[in-house]
């Protein structure tokens, strides 16, 4: 078998020569998967060369549908020489697969499809983005607790502060779950919450993120010592790609301010990783657990209090993100300053789950984002430090006034 | 069963790629103890098996077996309470030699040799009920010379040879790294069954963080000569390989540590 | 057939020396080189103890035992103080030499009037061929041999002792003192070797400080033909093999012989051998790669059957040349000739024979057929050699130096044997007097005339001198040429001697230089071949320091020495030749007294003599019998004196008196 791949009005079109069989079937596969990988999501098989297909080729094409219909994507079958339409026709499988006599039948198929193009493309130091606006309502924010007794790891029980679960659209912080304090006090830890879910990562040893998904009408609260609650929709989204050199927060940040007016906006991302700072607590830093009442930043008590990356880590990651930006520093707004660390403009917290398959569509961004943090396992949740770099993805972007 | 007081070692000593193996050791393994290892590269884990063996002196400490004092004693003279299986299937047995001659060394470990043939018809029958054990239908090749077997073979009579002779301690030393995944995982079922059915007491190195977790009954962390972690029965319980991991990883974080570098993350945090 | 029984009684003596290597080389991974010393220890001790009159079996033992002491010394050097064994094996080899010629206490020690193993069994021959019985006893002693050495190896201890060698790690860990069990090993090997020698001395009936030379590479070889032919894990038919594998070597080397190959290529051919084999039996073994092995391993089957055909038509052959009724050439005397070496004192003894036998009339090919054999320098060949000339079936034996004279009359009881360029025949137990000898043995002989040339020298100059010489103790007849010395020294109480030894060729320079910084006032340089074959050395410092070389070796005149008087070696193959007349027309051997030499040549070198400022007095220019002038050298024609006309140059230049010698530098 032999397979020639090209571009062909944004799709990939494969086409095949020989025998798709039980030894060059597999081959088949690793091309779907590497194109889907790297962002293709219809998937043009050209069948004019094939002479025979065997079960096994069957059995991948039914595989490559399966992967890529749920990140919206489609597999399409054309031109299939009778010999081999037989195939299909006895195993059925003419049915379940979108079999199309020739390119003039996949144009129009595609084109129905791609009526809905909203977005807006554009070129940036090497990387494409492209910008849809969703709407022009406004975001809010709440400051929950304060981080006046984080460095100190001085937090106390009267410090802790409720947060109901409908109450908190997006948020970041350092929480736990938990109903008495006695019980969840050691288990703070790095927190983000996506559409009402909240994910914590306790500091403690051998840590492994608990988690609560929203239920309406569920009675359960979430702890925090400080943190950022959100409410309101995305005013637009900002896909970016930069499959050549990924592209660190610190511009991303700042691309994503030029698209919107607001002078301080909150962002969600979904996106691969190309290398990730990070920094998590690795004890709860409240007074019980700091009897000799020492500065977590002190040298020689760092390493027990924080766990954090000396390079970047965590390649090819999915990573959902929840923080806050700010364009201009001055400009933070008093009751948030203390969320902005001593370097920065922005302060995100992030979920990192095994890598995954997910659509490069725009349209499907929120479809997308609640989908994953549903089903991807999640394997921390961290501070972001701004050095961390991302392959592509996508930036949801909440203006935010003050409640 | 095995007591290690303060044993350092030291290699390549005043020189510039001088490497301390062991610092500071103190280590009480009790009987029937069955204790794995894991450790970073270097972090002196075979050294510490070979110190137990004798194949190393210590610089300073000293070490006990079986309550006998034998820092001073070579590793042929504690074979006699000391049987060692090492990570490379090929020096454990003697190649040239049939599986019954080697079976033979095994049988006389520790124990003087005369010139007299005790390689017997009675002799083969007993190793051939000891080789059955080990499901590799091995039985009937007694007279089949060492080097054509596999090395999943080699290392289970290897194995076998070691616990013949019922030993007080048995020296595991990554004795699976180099066998594929089937044989290693054979190895290591014939390990647990040998450690369990001879009440052994045994020390395994391994780099394996998911044999260190399954096998035994304590886990030792090593790292630059020193063991970091010793983890009890119920403790181990709760463990994954993701927490050996996460502690490696934290070391050698801790090492790159500079005030600098803090003040850096710290701006960054709050 | 002598000569093939002959070569299986050597190869079953040299198959302990092989099971010794056998151990080493096949249970320890290295060619232990110590046994290039523990073989001629064996045969030392043995020979020493057997003329102290000890009982030629239980020499045996000791030999065992001395040769384990060698053996624990390598093993202890090498385990104790991690030396390669290979390195360790080549010291202990190279302090064996110097212990070994203090134990023989000269560089050779004839046994041929002693009691040795194999007279003994001799004496219990019911009336088979001499070698046939030797050989079926050796046959029996092998057996017995074979049996105990594959037993012990198959016991606890032989079985960890191999694994010991297969697998020290492994061992040590099963309690095993791998240092402990090798020592045992090397010393066990060594003693098997230390037997060897002890045996092979008997049955070549002398001693030699050279014997052992080489005995790793052939020993190796022994081994290596074992395997090659016995392939097998059973430890009856490995050791089984080693011991045929000796004995085929030991036939191979005969018929190499037999079929008129050089000795010395023989060397090469042996070493290459060994390189093949081992190149072969790496390839054998996995995972080697290359063209050379791929080639050994794809043709697995055709080379054990090349091999196997190779052993088969040699088999065939040798039966074929025993059984073949050998060529009677009817009335022309077939006369034997054996030379131990190439050195000049050999080629113009031989010479000197060819020559004078010419014109005595005997035209070789013609009238009479002149078998020439040279044994190379090694010296259990010159036995292979004797064994050959006899299957050759030649009526006399001539044979030309010491070794190989001692070779001859060890074996040879029924032919004449005449002997020449010999020092002292009476060393070998060729005889007790010149008319009291062996009654098939006669010869010419003659010690370097040393006693003259100091007279000379005296003579020349007057007073009060410092002399020096130098000489190498292990080389042949040098114990006998400086007891000589020493005693001609008593003579001339105004002479004082300063001596330096040496050990071999490359030590002669600084010997010399370190005599001139004494100060001597000349070299007097004794037949020692050593130092004859440095000369250069010696004449180099003589130019730089001005001092004289005066020298017995006739034939060097022209290469830098000042004066010589001594025999020429041509002249003793000439006196040989007229030995060998007049035995061809009756006479008994035994009757023939031997003859010393009878042609003095008395040289000068005038152009040295120009280069140190020296002038020859006037009597000695007129009495020399060869000067050299202006790079060229003018000689008197050599013509035997007529019988029984004694040595009348001697005499001559004895009576000569000193006048108005002087020395002075120019």
């Amino acid at each position: 078998m032999n397979i020639l791949s090209k571009r062909w009005n944004n799709c990939i079109v494969l086409e095949i020569q020989g025998r798709i069989d039980g030894i060059s079937a597999p081959e088949l596969k690793g091309l779907f998967d590497q194109h889907a990988a790297s962002g293709d999501r219809i998937i043009i098989l050209d069948f004019s060369d094939v002479s025979y297909m065997s079960s096994a080729g069957l059995r991948v094409l039914v595989q490559g549908r399966k992967s890529l219909k749920p990140i919206g994507g489609e597999l399409i079958l054309v031109a299939i020489p009778e010999l081999v339409r037989e195939v299909f026709r006895v195993s059925g499988m003419d049915h379940f697969l979108t079999i199309l006599p020739d390119y003039q039948a996949v144009q129009r198929s595609i084109q129905t499809d791609a009526m809905d193009q909203a977005g807006v493309i554009t070129e940036h130091d090497g990387s494409q983005y492209e910008w849809k606006k969703l709407s022009d309502s406004h975001g809010h924010y709440f400051i929950i607790g304060s981080t006046e007794n984080l460095s100190r790891a001085a937090y106390q029980q009267c410090d802790n502060r409720v947060v109901k679960p409908s109450q908190i659209h997006f948020g970041f912080g350092l929480a736990a779950l938990g109903d008495a304090y006695n019980d969840f006090k050691s288990l703070y830890g790095e927190t983000v919450i996506i559409g009402h879910h909240f994910f914590s990562y306790p500091a403690v040893e051998r840590s492994r993120v608990d988690f609560s998904f929203f239920q309406p009408g569920a009675d359960h609260s979430f702890n925090f010592l400080y943190g950022l609650g959100i409410q309101g929709s995305f005013s637009g989204v900002l896909r970016f790609d930069s499959s050549q050199e990924p592209v660190d927060l610190g511009k991303l940040a700042e691309v994503a301010g030029m698209m919107t007016e607001a002078p301080l906006f909150a962002v969600v991302i979904l996106a691969k990783s190309g290398g990730v700072q990070w920094m998590h607590l690795k004890k709860a830093p409240i007074s019980e657990n700091n009897p000799e009442k020492e500065s977590i930043f002190d040298a020689g008590h760092f390493h027990r209090w924080m766990n954090f990356t000396p390079e970047t880590d965590d390649f090819n990651k999915t990573m959902i993100a929840c923080g806050v930006v700010v364009k201009n520093i001055r400009n933070v707004p008093s009751d948030m300053k203390h969320l902005f660390p001593g370097d920065g403009n922005m302060h995100l917290h992030a979920a990192i789950c095994e890598n995954g398959l997910w659509s490069n569509d725009i349209r499907n961004f929120e479809v997308e984002l609640m989908r994953i943090v549903t089903d991807f396992n999640i394997q921390k949740v961290v501070h972001l430090l701004p050095a961390s770099r991302l392959v592509n993805g996508y930036i949801g972007i909440i203006d935010l006034e003050k409640n | 069963m095995i007591r290690i007081v303060g044993v350092n070692k030291k290699f390549n000593s005043g020189s510039l790629d001088e490497v301390y193996a062991l610092r500071e050791i103190n280590l009480e393994i009790r009987e029937h103890e069955f204790v794995t290892v894991i450790g970073t590269n270097g972090s002196g884990k075979s050294t510490l098996l070979n110190v137990i063996a004798g194949a190393i002196f210590p610089d300073s400490g000293s070490i006990e077996i079986g309550g006998k004092t034998m820092t001073r004693k070579r590793d042929y003279q504690r074979a006699r309470y000391v049987s060692r299986v090492f990570q490379n299937p090929f020096m454990g047995t003697a190649p040239d030699m049939t599986i019954a001659e080697n079976l033979l060394m095994a049988w006389f470990r520790g124990k003087k040799r005369y010139p007299v043939i005790s390689l017997n018809g009675k002799q083969k029958s007993f190793f051939r009920d000891q080789l059955s054990q080990l499901d590799m239908q091995l039985e009937n090749r007694l007279d089949t010379v060492m080097k054509t077997l596999s090395g999943g073979q080699r290392q289970a009579v290897t194995l076998l040879m070691a616990v013949l002779k019922t030993p007080d301690v048995l020296l595991l030393d990554e004795h699976t790294a180099a066998l594929d995944p089937k044989t290693a995982a054979q190895v290591i079922r014939l390990t647990q069954k040998f450690v369990t059915g001879h009440k052994l007491t045994a020390l395994m190195v391994t780099h394996s963080m998911k044999q260190a977790i399954e096998l035994g009954t304590r886990t030792l962390m090593m790292h630059h000569g020193r063991i970091i972690d010793d983890i009890c029965e119920e403790e181990r319980q709760k463990l994954t390989t993701d927490d050996f991991l996460n502690k490696f990883e934290d070391i050698r974080k801790q090492e790159k540590l500079t005030p600098s570098l803090i003040e850096t993350l710290k701006n960054q945090y709050v | 057939m002598e000569l093939w029984i002959g070569s299986i009684n050597l190869g079953f003596l040299f198959a302990f020396m092989a099971i010794g290597t056998f151990i080493t080389y096949k249970l320890y991974s290295f060619p232990d080189i110590t046994i290039d010393g523990t073989f001629t220890t064996g045969a030392a001790v043995a020979s020493i103890l057997i003329v102290d009159g000890w009982n030629p079996f239980l020499v045996l033992p000791v030999a065992f035992l001395v040769g384990s002491l060698a053996g624990f010394i390598t093993g202890f050097i090498h385990t104790r103080f991690k030396i390669e064994g290979l390195l360790a094996g080549i010291l202990v080899m190279t302090g064996l030499y110097s212990v070994n010629l203090h134990i023989m206490g000269k560089s050779n020690i004839p046994l041929i009037s002693n009691r040795t193993v194999f007279s003994i069994l001799s004496n219990l021959n019911p009336g088979l061929n001499a070698e046939l019985w030797t050989a079926m006893a050796l046959a029996l002693v092998m057996i017995i041999v074979w049996v105990l050495i594959s037993l012990f190896l198959k016991t606890d201890f032989g079985l960890t002792m191999r694994t010991t060698g297969n697998n020290p790690v492994m061992i040590a860990a099963h309690g095993v003192s791998v240092d402990r069990y090798k020592i045992f090993g090397i010393s066990l090997a060594n003693g098997l070797v230390g037997v060897s020698g002890a045996l092979v001395a008997q049955y070549q009936g002398f001693a030699d400080i050279g014997m052992g030379i080489g005995s790793i590479i052939f020993s190796l070889a022994s081994v290596i033909i074992g395997e090659a032919v016995f392939r097998s894990r059973s430890m009856f038919v490995m050791v089984l093999g080693v011991v045929a594998g000796s004995v085929i070597f030991r036939i191979a080397v005969a018929l190499a012989l037999h079929i008129g190959m050089n000795p010395n290529d023989l060397k090469i051919l042996t070493a290459l051998f060994v390189l093949l084999t081992i190149i072969a039996s790496h390839a054998y073994g996995k995972g080697r790669e290359g063209p050379i092995f791929n080639l050994i391993q794809s043709n697995k089957k055709l080379s054990r059957w090349l091999l196997f055909i190779g052993l088969l038509s040699g088999a065939l052959y040798i039966l074929f040349l025993s059984v073949a009724p050998a060529k009677t050439e009817d009335e022309k005397p077939r006369i034997g000739l054996l030379l131990a070496n190439q050195s000049s004192l050999m080629t113009n003894t031989r010479n000197g024979f060819y020559d004078e036998m010419k014109k005595l009339g005997y035209r070789n090919g013609d009238n009479c057929r002149i078998i020439e054999l040279n044994a190379e320098g090694d010296i259990p060949t010159n036995r292979t050699m004797v064994d050959k000339l006899m299957t050759e079936k030649v009526d006399i034996l001539v044979s030309v130096s010491t070794a190989s004279t001692q070779a001859a009359i060890a074996k040879v009881r029924d032919i004449p044997v005449v002997f020449a360029t010999v020092a002292n025949p009476f060393t070998i137990q060729a005889g007790v007097s010149d008319s009291n000898h062996l009654p098939n043995v006669t010869g010419v002989y003659g010690m370097s005339p040393i006693r003259e040339l100091l007279k000379i020298y005296t003579r020349m100059f007057p007073g009060k001198h410092t002399i020096g010489t130098i000489y190498d103790p292990a080389y042949l007849n040098t114990k006998v040429n400086m007891t000589e010395f020493v005693t001609a020294l008593s003579f001339f109480p105004q002479l004082t001697m300063k001596e330096v030894a040496v050990a071999g060729t490359s030590e002669v320079q600084q010997a010399a230089q370190s005599l001139a910084a004494k100060k001597i006032d000349a070299f007097i340089l004794i037949n020692d071949l050593t130092i004859l074959n440095s000369l250069e050395s010696v004449v180099k410092i003589s130019r730089q320091a001005k001092i004289p070389i005066f020298s017995n070796d006739a034939e060097r005149l022209q290469d830098g020495v000042l004066l010589v008087y001594g025999y020429e070696y041509y002249v003793s193959g000439m006196q040989a030749a007229h030995l060998v007349d007049r035995i061809l027309k009756g006479e008994n051997p035994a009757d023939i007294p031997f003859e010393k030499f009878k042609l003095i040549t008395f040289g000068v070198n005038y152009d040295v003599a120009d280069q140190l400022g020296i002038r020859f007095p006037d009597t000695i220019r007129h009495v020399a019998s060869a000067t050299f002038i202006h790079g060229k050298l003018i000689k008197r024609p050599l013509v035997l004196p007529p019988e029984n006309h004694g040595n009348g140059d001697r005499e001559m230049v004895l009576s000569d008196s000193a006048s108005s010698f002087s020395k002075g530098k120019k």
